[in-house]
């Protein structure tokens, strides 16, 4: 066989041609193949890639609370589109559209569709209940667009701190929403993320705690009404890191009917933040300032003796509500909160003590917080340090901060001394502190000076010792200025406290604050901070403290 | 007889590569369509798993629980926690639930109306 192939072959030039001939039309039948493979391989990438890119656009990230509680989320929507030129009947789907949306004008529709337009949108987001009464309809022209819209599970709940959206970018098969106000406003890049799938987790965690945020909500808005108050704020802190547990302002707004209500509701003031945005004169809750310098700078101790005499600075006079002898210890003047004291502590302290304390403890620059509300208020300073100016600063006048300021100069004045910036992030670990601005010993007499106030028989805030917890803090009650900022009115006061539990090894720093209380239901009206925001404060802490697992005082040394 | 052998041969693997080939782009167009189906399921669970943790949340509201703790007062007695409510070890008896007995019993029926009582 071997011998005969050879010849065969070589004798045979047409077998040889058409054998390389069919090598040929086979390697070109071969190749046309892997080229179809390629291609088709490369086609179907191109899909998947369009599949993923559709959830990008749309996707905004849920926000949670520090348990994981959802606080806001995107769901998906329909919206409603119509092709006028489909529509035959024109008159008789006005009317159908005018019952399944009582609200819209039959007369505005007829133009619409007979103006000769090829495409005008119905309604932006419908329910499914009204999806299915359209699409029974059976009508040619209507048309349903895919779109996301975000929902607020919890309605008015935070709403301050989560803030609101809106819709900027709209079209048939996807809206962009975008961040407002709060943390949908802060953390608007981090939120609208592009590739939701990249990121393993698809929320942000605040460090809220949605059990304490809506106890404390509530007792606000009770004590609000009972203290006739036309608004009120109150600020929960954890003192070593900054975390803010609880943030409410009262009014608040429900970030789900935000579209709508904006319309109709012409009162900004329900989006105001009182913790944040407010700044107020604070009064009396000011006065711990100028003695916390004064025992940081060895200037004078606990027991030294003031004069608290009144006297005139500049003409004007400093006086008290109450009587006290011609000297008192500063224990005296901070537990019966005497103006006369802190004004003589103050020029002790001088201007340059006094300002060092403050920028301190934060209250010359914004507070810090990651809001831009936060970011974009100042406290108000005044220009002029003149010794009535330091007189007044001392208990509170003349200087105007936000809530969250108060708590936070408290916090550091209570942790130890250490700087602490105040966040609404969850903080996975406890991380570094803050710089070292006070000395623990300063802390420590301080904490003795709150808790005073507290159990002392004179202290301005004793019906808040509690049997459960030890509490320690400062009250303070400023006049408003008349509405044409001439002088203050005696009728119309801010009440605040600010205070630290539990005592023992503190932990939270709790600020509250009511704009023109009354209580009416003592023999006389009284809107002294000692009567209507020390007992709210008092049931916040009895409410909240087992929610954070703080254990009362009697329990405490068992556990 | 060479001839048509090796003619043969050619032609049989052509056909089996073709069909091998054939075979191979079937395969890879089915998982292909299998990968796209299950993207497409997995986004639609990851929507209802949207939608039934906001349902959760709005059914676990607190503003929702309050209202339900009130209208259900008389079965359950639930009130807020409380500092009292923390109990040393030494406090804990087996068997005996003193005072405390939730009232809310698996017997009893929750109608949610006061004429039970």
């Amino acid at each position: 066989m071997s011998n005969s192939k050879k010849p065969l072959l070589a004798e045979l030039p047409r077998t040889r041609a058409r054998l390389i001939l069919f090598g040929l039309f086979v390697m070109i039948g071969f190749s046309m193949i892997s080229v179809k493979i390629a291609f088709l391989a490369s086609k179907e990438n191109k899909k998947n890639i369009r599949y993923s890119e559709t959830e990008k656009i749309q996707s905004r990230l849920d926000i949670s609370d520090r348990n994981g509680y959802i606080l806001a989320t995107n769901l998906d929507g329909v919206s409603v589109y119509i092709r006028p030129e489909e529509i035959q009947k024109k008159l008789v789907v006005a009317q159908q559209l005018k019952n399944i949306f009582p609200d819209l004008d039959v007369d505005v529709l007829l133009d619409k569709l007979n103006d000769g337009r090829k495409f005008f949108w119905l309604k932006s987001l419908v329910s499914p209940k009204q999806e299915k009464a359209l699409f029974d309809l059976g009508q040619p022209g209507i048309y349903f667009g895919e779109r996301e819209y975000r929902f607020y599970p919890y309605g008015t709940l935070a709403s301050h701190v989560i803030g609101y959206t809106k819709v900027n970018e709209f079209d048939v098969n996807y809206a962009k929403i975008s961040g407002i106000s709060g943390v949908e406003k802060a953390f608007e890049d981090e939120l609208a993320i592009k590739n939701v799938s990249q990121k393993k987790n698809n929320t942000i965690s605040l460090s809220l705690d949605l059990p304490v945020q809506a106890e404390v909500e509530n007792v606000l808005k009770e004590w609000q009404k009972r203290m006739g108050a036309k608004a009120g704020g109150v600020v929960m802190m954890d003192i070593h890191n900054g975390e803010v547990i609880a943030l409410a302002s009262s009014p608040g707004f429900d970030a789900n009917k935000e579209k709508d209500e904006r319309v109709k509701n012409k009162d900004a003031s329900i989006y105001f933040n009182r913790v944040v945005q407010g700044v107020y004169e604070m009064g009396s809750t000011f006065k711990i300032f100028s003695v916390a310098q004064g025992i940081e700078k060895d200037l004078f101790t606990l027991d030294t003796q003031i004069d608290t005499k009144s006297f005139r600075i500049n003409s004007r006079k400093i006086e008290d509500k109450y009587n006290f002898n011609n000297k008192s210890s500063i224990y005296e003047i901070i537990v019966r909160s005497s103006n006369v004291g802190s004004a003589r502590l103050a020029l002790m302290v001088g201007e340059k003590g006094l300002k060092e304390i403050f920028s301190k403890l934060g209250l010359l620059e914004p507070v810090g917080l990651e809001l831009r509300e936060a970011n974009l208020t100042r406290p108000i300073v005044p220009k002029n340090w003149r010794d009535i100016t330091l007189a007044t600063v001392s208990y509170g006048y003349g200087v105007s901060v936000s809530l969250l300021h108060l708590a936070k100069a408290y916090a550091i004045l209570g942790n130890g001394g250490y700087y602490v910036a105040p966040t609404i992030l969850k903080k996975n670990h406890d991380g570094n502190r803050g710089a070292k601005v006070l000395k623990k010993t300063t802390s420590d007499e301080i904490l003795k000076l709150l808790e005073a106030v507290v159990t002392d028989q004179r202290g301005t805030a004793r019906i808040l010792e509690s049997k459960y917890y030890r509490i320690g803090g400062k009250t303070g009650t400023a006049e408003k200025v008349s509405p044409n900022k001439r002088g203050y009115q005696k009728d119309k006061v801010v009440a605040n406290f600010v205070g630290l539990f539990p005592l023992e090894k503190p932990r939270f720093v709790i600020a509250a604050l009511l704009d023109e209380p009354e209580n009416n239901l003592l023999k006389e009206p009284c809107r002294y901070a000692s009567c209507t925001v020390v007992p709210m404060v008092k049931k916040l802490v009895e409410r909240t403290g087992p929610l954070m697992n703080v254990l009362p005082e009697s329990y405490a040394s068992n556990f | 007889m060479l001839r048509f052998l090796l003619f043969a041969i050619l032609t049989v693997s052509t056909f089996s590569l073709g069909l091998w080939a054939y075979k191979i782009n079937y395969e890879s167009r089915a998982a292909n369509q299998r990968v796209k189906d299950l993207e497409e399921s997995i986004l639609s669970l990851n929507k209802e798993l949207k939608i039934l943790n906001a349902e959760w949340a709005h059914l676990n509201s607190p503003e929702r629980l309050r209202k339900l703790v009130e209208y259900y007062f008389l079965e359950l007695r639930l009130n807020p926690i409380n500092p009292d409510d923390f109990i040393s070890f030494s406090e804990i008896y087996r068997g005996q639930t003193g005072e405390k007995v939730p009232t809310a019993l698996a017997d009893k029926r929750l109608t949610g109306t006061a004429r039970d009582e």
